[in-house]
């Protein structure tokens, strides 16, 4: 075989693959919006999916419900007793709140303004199996944009990292590829709250010698525009210190649910705009 | 490729990828996913012309990538690469046995969490570092070499199927 036909069977491979690497690490997390073949499948697929997710939920929930009642008499009574204490620990709550109240209007603190929250139901989950990303039904027509914040009832859930008509894909915080900055609560230490997949994040870039322990609450800081402040995003499962290197290993457990995320709310508050795009001129 | 056939592919891409979107995260494990599209590249390349599975490979891996973090060609780079390497080996090798195709078919798995990996690697993600990915990977890399050939041998049931249904129409028609 000649050298130059080797060479040309060699050459469309390489030059495919190089292609594609280039491409892949020029669209990486540039694009505002999902492209319009993304968009058109999203739009596509998921009224499929939120038909076939809705009639597995339907299922799922009679089948419980068969299980729930089961033991219903004894928990019951464990709920009594548990409701006895979620009484007091509210009484405490509320004169907490109102203590609160007095000394922000002493100090004469604004009253932070409440941001309006979008309910949107999680229609799909990333097909692969090996990021985790969700689809939600909610996208530009109810005026949800790239960025925005997205939570359940018991803390941060991701942020939304494309939009079309009517779906939106969020990133959740357990994706390797989600940083939030965070504070932990009690002794207001600093990192960056990374994801680890399956349940678990890292606080990474804590100092060895900051005071973080088992069961501290860790809160969104509010930095980097994207997240509002105060946002519960877990607590502190496990704090390792190293005999050696700058930063100790914190392990925290997301506050939110995520094997069972059905129904999640999109904080309505546009993310401030990029001085680097402003400054370039780019309206993406 | 008859217009029935084209459209027996789209119900059963559509299914694959519901099955994916939806039952996956509420039923199975992550270690125990097969990538159902991986399956259905695989088999197009058994019995589909080249040119037919590149394109399937393509359509198949923008699908995937729809859902995903990352922004388009990653899977399609996958599936094409998949395409190329067992369009060949079917035709060379002896990979109508059902012991070779599971083996393939857990390499074919192995090649693809490990692009993954890689990928993640490279853009410094935390996922890469923990150590239960490899656990991950080994496993659907087991559960896909002792399933897949199963799920071919489905598909290739299909397929006769449907060509026996054209002879006897065929036939009818004369």
């Amino acid at each position: 075989m000649p050298v130059t036909s080797q060479l040309r069977k060699f050459l469309l491979p390489i030059l495919i693959f190089l292609l594609a690497l280039s491409l892949i690490s020029a669209n990486f997390h540039t694009h505002k919006n999902m492209s319009f073949l993304e968009s058109l499948v999203v739009e596509i697929t998921a009224p499929v999916q939120k038909v076939v997710r809705d009639v597995v939920k339907g299922v799922g929930d009679v089948w419980r419900g068969y299980f729930h009642l089961v033991g219903l008499e004894s928990e019951n009574t464990a709920l009594k007793g548990e409701l006895q204490e979620l009484r007091r620990q509210l009484n405490d709550y509320r004169e907490a709140y109102l203590a609160n109240q007095r000394l922000r209007a002493l100090l004469n603190f604004k009253k932070s303004i409440a941001t309006p929250l979008l309910p949107a139901e999680v229609v799909a989950f990333d097909p692969s199996g090996w990021f985790q990303t969700i689809l939600i039904d909610k996208g530009k027509k109810d005026r949800v944009v790239r960025d925005m914040a997205v939570v359940s009832a018991d803390g941060l859930v991701g942020r939304v990292i494309g939009v079309s008509a009517h779906h939106a894909k969020v990133l959740l915080i357990l994706d390797g590829n989600s940083a939030v900055d965070a504070l932990v609560q009690r002794s207001r230490v600093r990192g960056i709250l990374a994801g680890r997949g399956r349940q678990r994040c890292l606080l990474k870039y804590v100092q060895r010698n900051e005071d973080v322990q088992k069961g501290d609450q860790v809160i969104s800081s509010g930095m980097g525009g994207v997240f509002p402040k105060g946002l519960l995003l877990g607590k502190v499962e496990n704090v390792v210190r190293g005999s050696s290197g700058l930063f100790q290993t914190v392990e925290v457990e997301p506050a939110a649910d995520f094997s069972r995320l059905e129904e999640v709310m999109v904080v309505v508050q546009p993310p401030p705009e990029d001085p680097a795009r402003i400054g370039s001129g780019k309206s993406s | 490729m008859t217009i029935r056939n084209v459209f027996v592919y789209l119900v059963l891409i559509l299914g694959a990828y519901l099955f994916q979107t939806v039952l996956y995260p509420l039923f199975i494990l992550p270690e125990l996913r097969i990538d159902l599209f991986l399956i259905l590249v695989i088999h197009s390349s058994f019995s589909q012309g080249k040119s037919r599975t590149l394109v399937l490979a393509l359509f198949l891996g923008l699908l995937m990538d729809v859902g995903l973090p990352l922004k388009g060609f990653f899977h399609p780079l996958i599936y094409l690469g998949v395409a190329l390497l067992a369009s060949p080996l079917w035709h060379n090798l002896n990979l109508h046995s059902r012991h070779y195709q599971a083996i393939f078919i857990g390499i074919c798995a192995m090649l693809e969490g490990g692009a993954i990996w890689i990928i993640l690697r490279l853009q410094g993600a935390e996922l890469a570092e923990v150590p239960n990915m490899l656990q991950i990977l080994v496993w659907r890399s087991l559960t896909s070499s002792l399933v897949g050939p199963f799920l071919l041998s489905a598909l290739e049931r299909l397929d006769q199927w449907l060509s026996t249904l054209m002879v006897l129409q065929e036939s009818k028609q004369g």
